[in-house]
């Protein structure tokens, strides 16, 4: 699986749940997400700019970590989801425009 | 702070659920994927040992006793038909083990790690990432000429490989049974060719029901993702400050 076949929601969720646990480095996100490195600067640009991660200096070395609010953006993720495989689920998900982000 | 531990608690609720689904749809594969394998090698086998018995003429088809050429000449598409049953077969091995092999490997829980702050679970968004990329690999538009095209997904695939399953397995268990009544005189080869059979029957049979099941599963996937690319735009219209709008739906 190339870089360029990856679209925006996979790359930025990825970095949001890589993140949500432990504080990462760029190398690290790097390596992990397989983008080009233009690619991760811009990603982390993009959810830095957002308020979805922070970043931290440990011992002179930056790193990134999910805040209260990517971790709300990744739950909202993971409930999108969790909807269409909900078995019991009596709504129909294409109706949820309620449950917006904004 | 009762908040912060409401948020928290409903990110691994989440998590928890969804890690559970996710699982349970990479069993529903595992399993295709091993009656597939099993279908695969016993039907090798069977053909082996079919193409011994006629080459070496120690069996006599009840078709071919019975209608002379007609009979030959339909045991022969027979056993084409069998043979591209097994290679079909071996595509999909091939087609789900990709698919599979990637999705194991994400799908993971840290069971020992005590620092886990909210996420007991991971690989969450890369086994779905896994399956996006499988989408995107075979959603291909056609073009047959200026005022048609036609989309390829991966649920055609799904329902084409589903489709040959079934008639081209049916023709050949169905025939097969006629065939065996025949036998020949080698006992152990007999014994042999019915216990291939009948194993052959049993994994086609449980290859069909996962093959229902797993077009099903396609198909919410194939509506799923648009609305994870909806997710994604509402991410880009996102302000920088620190809004509440998360707020509500966390305390419910």
């Amino acid at each position: 699986m190339t870089s360029l076949r990856r679209s925006k929601f996979e790359i930025w969720a990825e970095v949001l749940e890589f993140c949500l646990r432990t504080k990462r480095t760029q190398t690290w996100l790097l390596r992990k997400t397989r983008l080009k490195t233009s690619a991760i600067k811009e990603t982390l640009q993009f959810l830095l700019s957002r308020n979805l991660i922070e970043q931290l200096n440990d011992d002179d070395i930056i790193k990134y970590h999910t805040t209260d609010r990517g971790e709300e953006v990744l739950k909202r993720f993971y409930t999108l989801v969790n909807d269409y495989f909900d078995l019991n689920q009596s709504r129909d998900p294409h109706d949820n425009d309620s449950d917006r982000l904004v | 702070m009762e908040k912060i531990e409401n948020k928290k608690n409903g990110l691994i609720q989440s998590q928890k659920s969804l890690y559970t689904k996710l699982k349970r749809i990479n069993h529903l594969f595992k399993i295709h994927f091993s009656s597939l394998t099993l279908f695969f090698l016993f039907a090798l086998g069977f053909i082996i040992l079919w193409t011994y018995l006629l080459v070496t003429g120690q069996t006599t088809t009840d078709l071919a006793q019975r209608y002379g050429l007609f009979g030959t000449i339909v045991t022969i598409i027979l056993t084409t038909v069998l043979s591209l049953l097994i290679i079909q077969i071996g595509i999909q091995i091939i087609f789900y083990g990709l698919f599979i092999i990637k999705g194991n490997r994400s799908l993971k829980q840290d069971k020992g790690d005590k620092r886990t702050r909210t996420a007991l679970y991971h690989g969450i968004v890369p086994y779905i990432t896994n399956f996006y990329a499988f989408f995107n690999r075979y959603s291909k538009e056609k073009f047959f000429n200026h005022y048609s095209k036609e989309k390829t997904t991966l649920v055609k695939l799904v329902r084409t490989f589903l489709f040959f399953n079934f008639f081209s397995g049916f023709y050949v268990i169905f025939l097969f049974t006629r065939f065996l009544d025949t036998g020949n005189g080698n006992f152990s080869i007999n014994i042999s060719m019915v216990i291939l059979f009948l194993s052959m029957l049993f994994f086609w049979l449980m290859n069909l029901m996962t093959s229902f099941k797993i077009r099903n599963e396609i198909v919410k996937w194939e509506k799923l993702f648009p609305k994870l690319e909806e997710w994604a735009q509402e991410l880009e219209q996102l302000s920088s400050e620190k809004s509440n709008f998360f707020e509500e739906e966390a305390l419910l």
